[in-house]
């Protein structure tokens, strides 16, 4: 009986101690705010002269209340992330300058994993050659998500040591990683070409495959045309839908012949795939094979063929009309959907 | 404790023993569960704090969602609904809105807004579902479907949804909600992360009373002045804050709300899509989901997420309330009588060992053992067979950790979202927590519990819910 009473008195102490300590906590944390905000509007002067003078950090530097080289971070990695071209340098410089880099490379080895997190995210925004070599590290560790942000902060450094090594993950990390480096890797543009076309004719890593033949795609890289043609007869299904996409993607017109063929693919995702990207190609030539495919038994692929023929102009909207007053009940319906669907502009 | 003999005083005895058994047994998975979403939740904030979500959405690798929503007789909050959807933050989706034969204005509203034409349309039927009467499409609206179909139900209207979609991905929601911005992005993220074993993921489900909304989203954060949508609230956060959460760190949720939930779309359609008639359909598609993929011996993953935010409208009157609730419950005892195979079959790992049997005893049963401990209990007393001081501490203790726990889950709301601005809000929640015990828990109880005698005299109507439309100030 002793026990429940005590019990009683021990939820009863607990709960009269949640209700201030939340309201209290509130209070606290609106003042830090509040704070921090006007912390910040005291140096943004400064931290936008540094566009124009990035050596002079001077006042940053003369920090005179607790937390200010917090908050100055912070206002500068704000600032950071809208600027480009020269005055992006000169705030990498200032980052430099202040020991903003040095600090985020440290933090880079902290105990706390969410601390390595932001210390890579922060690196990739400030930029810093200097950081080059620690992120290289931090690619290496355990937690996943510190990883991927200094993947990511590596490509936004735009270093050919970085390239090689985000290309080497690609063959050794799982999908999510190598899609999260597909990302960077566009991010840098076409400096990447020869490096993944020849990456792409090396591998046999079907995963690793995938990726490179989306980077073509996505940067349309008209250098791998021939390699994506082979991909056409590829044994593996995903292998050919993406090089079907690619090809699409990358728009060249000597890719039609190639695709189709493809239209009469074992698997309806390819041919569907297929339809799409010859829709993208615009070529007259496909008319009449995209015709043909209105009347698959597959949804998607008589979708996408009677979307292809409208985009491919008067003969493909022609082929529509003609299918829409067939007595083909299938191919039929699908071709005066998308005429209705364009004629709204959908 | 014992003052007298007998057999029958020792039966009631053992019932007073199985109910304080039950009380701890219970009391501990729940804190259990909120120490687990603690830690999940924590770790889920520092992942995402630094996310650039601006990044996400220029990717091209998201992933295209189709967003349906079915709707009946909503013509009040349908154009909120819509344009809310519409105003979503999110690279490439379609809205398919689904008239499920409203008798009231909804399509017209819907048509009118929204400027549709119907179409020719050329379906394919993925899942079963109700003779679809038309399709219409906007010119002004290009990622807007609107699809006019024969009364079903619900999930008839869902599977509508899903027979006219174009992505692989689908995004279930309630007509008369509103999801939040950016909530798509977030909600999607896990699919990005884990293309191969996500197949599902849930967002949280907050309280529209008293929040401030125009042009189809929540502008201000508030809470009713109204005490019982107060109470469902706390109701609420307890349920998706250290409920799901918990769950979800365990890989066995089995309830993904019908209010905003994101799934597959293969593997919908290999389990046959939502289960028409059904009076929990959110509920049974998980479990369904759950059972085909154990029994196909796949590795996935289904997952709950506190931040994608979507805001619906809750009862302001009991009778709406206890209508609500008897059918949840009658869902509920539905679902689980259907897949009744999973439980504790080894077969089904966590889901049916673990979190199939919780969800029997301690969310289907809970309404009928505490009915029957408000009755035993006094009885006992009655009889003598417990006395005064125990029988008075006993319920005692039951309010304070009643409270303690969906104190808890404002508390993880304080610590991790703050999404009420106004302290008095924080007070008011911890008042409900309190206030809740007196009377409004009783009521629920009763509800529950009558859902029992309903479900098994095949009672399956859902139940009428008035809806005024989100107020714009």
């Amino acid at each position: 009986m002793l026990e429940t009473i005590y019990t009683i008195i021990f939820l009863q102490l607990l709960i009269l101690a949640i209700v201030p300590y939340l309201v209290l906590r509130r209070w606290v944390v609106n003042l830090l705010e509040r704070y921090a905000e006007r912390r910040k509007r005291r140096f943004e002067p400064h931290a936008l002269n540094l566009l124009n003078d990035p050596i002079a950090t001077e006042p940053l530097e003369r920090r005179l209340f607790p937390g200010d080289r917090k908050f100055i971070k912070e206002l500068l990695l704000q600032l950071a992330a809208q600027l480009k071209g020269q005055d992006r340098c000169n705030m990498t410089t200032a980052f430099e300058k202040i020991g903003y880099v040095k600090s985020e490379m440290s933090a880079l080895l902290s105990r706390r994993w969410w601390r390595r997190l932001e210390a890579a995210i922060n690196l990739g925004t400030m930029q810093s050659q200097m950081a080059v070599t620690a992120l290289i590290d931090a690619v290496g560790d355990p937690v996943e998500d510190v990883r991927l942000a200094a993947v990511r902060a590596l490509g936004q450094l735009n270093e050919p040591r970085g390239l090689r090594l985000l290309l080497g993950i690609i063959e050794e990390g799982d999908l999510w990683t190598g899609s999260r480096i597909v990302e960077v890797l566009i991010g840098m543009g076409p400096k990447v070409t020869p490096e993944i076309i020849s990456r792409l004719e090396a591998t046999t890593n079907i995963n690793a495959r995938l990726l490179y033949v989306q980077i073509c795609g996505l940067l349309q890289i008209t250098e791998a045309l021939e390699s994506l043609f082979l991909l056409l007869r590829d044994p593996d299904k995903e292998t050919r839908i993406s090089a079907v996409k690619a090809l699409g993607q990358i728009g060249d017109v000597s890719a039609v012949e190639s695709l189709i063929i493809s239209l009469d693919d074992e698997s309806w995702e390819a041919r569907a795939q297929t339809a799409k990207a010859l829709g993208a190609l615009g070529d007259k030539q496909a008319v009449d094979k995209l015709k043909r495919a209105l009347s698959d038994e597959n949804w998607w692929v008589r979708h996408n063929a009677a979307d292809a023929l409208y985009r491919l102009g008067e003969e493909g909207i022609e082929a529509l009309h003609e299918t829409s007053a067939s007595e083909e009940e299938a191919p039929r319906a699908t071709a005066a959907q998308v005429l209705a669907e364009r004629a709204l502009g959908v | 404790m014992v003052q007298s003999g007998g057999v029958l005083a020792s039966i009631i005895l053992g019932f007073n023993i199985a109910i304080l058994i039950y009380f701890i047994a219970i009391n501990s998975n729940y804190f259990i569960l909120l120490a687990i979403s603690y830690f999940s939740v924590l770790r889920y904030r520092r992942r995402i704090e630094h996310e650039q979500w601006r990044r996400v959405i220029q990717s091209p690798l998201t992933i295209p969602v189709s967003i349906i929503a079915p709707a009946y007789n909503e013509e009040f909050t349908i154009d909120e609904s819509v344009k809310s959807l519409l105003m979503l933050e999110y690279p490439e989706f379609e809205v398919i809105v689904v008239n499920d034969g409203s008798t009231d204005n909804t399509l017209g509203k819907l048509k009118t807004s929204f400027n549709l034409p119907p179409i020719p349309s050329d379906i394919e039927e993925r899942v079963p579902c109700q003779q679809i009467l038309g399709v219409y499409r906007s010119p002004d609206y290009p990622n807007l479907v609107a699809v006019d179909k024969v009364n079903g139900g619900k999930a008839d209207a869902q599977n509508a949804g899903i027979n006219v979609s174009r992505y692989p991905l689908i995004c279930i929601i309630d007509a008369d909600s509103l999801i939040e911005g950016g909530a798509l992005l977030r909600v999607t993220k896990p699919f990005l992360e884990r293309p191969e074993k996500t197949v599902a993921v849930g967002g949280i489900v907050r309280i529209a009373n008293g929040c401030t909304i125009e042009g189809g989203r929540v502008v201000h954060v508030g809470l009713s002045r109204a005490w019982l949508p107060v109470i469902q609230a706390v109701e609420y956060l307890r349920a998706f804050l250290f409920g799901r959460c918990g769950w979800s760190a365990l890989n066995s949720l089995l309830i993904i709300s019908g209010a905003f939930g994101i799934f597959r779309k293969d593997v919908v359609i290999a389990v046959g899509g939502y289960r028409r008639g059904s009076l929990a359909e959110d509920m049974e598609l998980v479990v369904r989901m759950h059972r085909y993929l154990r029994e196909q011996r796949r590795e996935y993953e289904i997952r709950f997420l506190a931040d994608p935010v979507c805001w619906t409208e809750v009862p302001e009157s009991l009778r709406t309330l206890g209508r609500q609730r008897n059918r949840w419950q009658r869902g509920l005892i539905d679902s689980l009588r259907i897949h009744r195979r999973m439980m504790l079959n080894p077969r089904y790992g966590t889901i049916g060992m673990v979190a199939f049997p919780y969800f029997v005893f301690f969310e289907m049963l809970a309404p009928v053992v505490e009915l029957s401990g408000y009755i035993i209990v006094p009885i006992s007393y009655a009889l003598g067979i417990v006395d005064f001081p125990f029988f008075a501490l006993f319920l005692t203790v039951a309010i304070l950790i009643g409270v303690i726990l969906s104190t808890g889950a404002v508390v993880l709301e304080e610590l991790f979202y703050r999404r009420y601005p106004k302290t008095s809000d924080i007070t008011r929640l911890v008042a409900a927590a309190f206030l809740e015990n007196f009377g409004y828990r009783q009521l629920t109880v009763w509800w529950r519990v009558k859902a029992f005698w309903d479900y098994f005299s095949g009672k399956t109507a859902w139940g009428k819910m008035e809806r005024k439309g989100f107020t714009k100030t």
